[in-house]
């Protein structure tokens, strides 16, 4: 495979790996120090609070993502998965929001499956389209580029949200992370335009 | 869907159930066994962690494509597993940070190399037309699986203490590598021309997938 500039000239699959450097790097703001968070956060917790409040993340992903995928390839065009995309990413910053009014057990739980549904929407319909608008002879160097890009501001944001946490406390932190999801989903606005309408018509590449 | 993809699928189910009973409170382990253990410690362990998975998993990939036939894939991927699933039991060894930044150099490593091979004899596998069914039913069953490690993790951790739950999480886990084993019988000598490099499938595979070795 040679090298490319094709990678970084697609607006579409750029605009996405930004957005996903964005969102998915900031998620390593919170998540190595989840449980601290929680035993900090809502009082007489411990470590049992925090396995049930991942399960039910996973729970509700695992149980949404596959009918969500299911919807998405049935409705004709783009536009549906580019809305999943857009209002997932919002959902997902406001879910992160709510952790600040977290005082309960049952508040957590509630909180972490509203974000593993956020999840399940925005994940099929993110593949999708990258899927699509990747052209299959730079594939490989497309990915690669976002993996890498999302490893690197991953390693970043553990280091920044473990001294966030540490110096300023959780609600900054979490303030912070909510602000990253918000930008992430504002990332995806541009590529609307060059998402196909049912009828098939679109602009751009 | 065929044996090697379903035995693939069993041994991240189980790996990843048994990740999942310490990961999500990784970060109170820190605090309570390191020396000086703190938010900025556990963030610094998980940046290592990623740091140097991500800088040795494409030269383990092309390792992998340079070696004909999948044969070498399958060792190496069987090997990998093994010692990653030994890893955790260093955890229990480690006393301060730097040792545990040592831990988690030494595990991103091991874990660089399982994971573009088991994805590259994964892809190949993968029965022609029916992927998207194949990438659903493995994120739906880890994905459960994470749930059931996380809820089962947090109760063992507080009921027993962290000793037993990374011993169990290791037993689990050479449980998970024990379902390799049968994909020994169905590795190809020689690749078809037009099969997925270990590369293309690291870089091609979507997120979600082999996580656990992610």
């Amino acid at each position: 495979m040679r090298f490319s500039f094709s990678p970084v000239t697609n607006p579409t699959t750029m605009f996405l790996t930004l957005s996903d450097v964005v969102g998915l790097g900031s998620d390593e703001l919170l998540r190595p120090v989840f449980a601290l968070f929680v035993v900090s956060r809502i009082p007489d917790s411990g470590p049992a609070v925090v396995g049930i409040a991942m399960a039910s993340y996973f729970l509700a992903k695992s149980v949404a993502q596959l009918p969500v995928a299911h919807l998405l390839d049935r409705i004709a065009g783009e536009r549906d998965d580019f809305s999943a995309l857009f209002f997932g990413r919002l959902a997902m910053a406001a879910g992160t929001a709510l952790y600040l009014l977290v005082s309960q057990p049952v508040h957590l739980y509630l909180v972490q499956a509203f974000l593993g549904l956020a999840v399940a929407l925005y994940l099929p319909s993110y593949l999708a389209i990258f899927t699509r608008h990747t052209r299959k002879a730079v594939a490989g160097q497309t990915w690669g580029l976002r993996y890498t890009m999302v490893d690197l501001m991953g390693a970043t944001a553990a280091v920044i949200g473990g001294y966030l946490a540490s110096s300023f406390g959780f609600a900054v932190l979490i303030a912070v992370y909510a602000g990253m999801q918000v930008v992430s989903a504002l990332l995806v606005l541009p590529i609307r335009s060059r998402t196909r309408r049912p009828d098939g018509h679109r602009r751009g590449g | 869907m065929n044996a090697v993809v379903r035995f693939m699928i069993l041994s991240d189910t189980v790996w990843t159930g048994a990740l999942g009973l310490l990961g999500p409170i990784f970060s109170l382990f820190v605090v309570d066994f390191i020396e000086g253990g703190s938010p900025v410690v556990a963030g610094m362990a998980a940046a290592v962690y990623l740091i140097s998975k991500s800088l040795f998993q494409m030269p383990f990939a092309h390792l992998v494509d340079r070696i004909a036939g999948e044969r070498d894939d399958y060792w190496i991927m069987l090997c990998g597993s093994f010692a990653a699933a030994l890893m955790p039991l260093f955890y229990l060894a480690v006393g301060t940070s730097g040792q545990l930044y040592a831990v988690q150099f030494a595990y991103g490593l091991v874990m660089a190399a399982t994971f573009p091979s088991f994805i590259a004899i994964y892809v190949r596998h993968i029965d022609r037309d029916r992927e998207a069914v194949t990438w659903g039913v493995y994120a739906t069953v880890v994905d459960l699986s994470a749930a059931l490690g996380a809820s089962f993790g947090g109760i063992i951790a507080g009921s027993f203490g962290y000793r037993r739950l990374v011993v169990l999480l290791v037993v689990l886990s050479l449980a998970g590598v024990a379902a390799l084993l049968p994909v020994r019988r169905h590795v190809i000598g020689r690749v078809r021309e037009n099969g997925a490099s270990a590369a293309e499938a690291v870089v091609l595979s979507p997120p979600g997938i082999g996580d656990s070795r992610r």
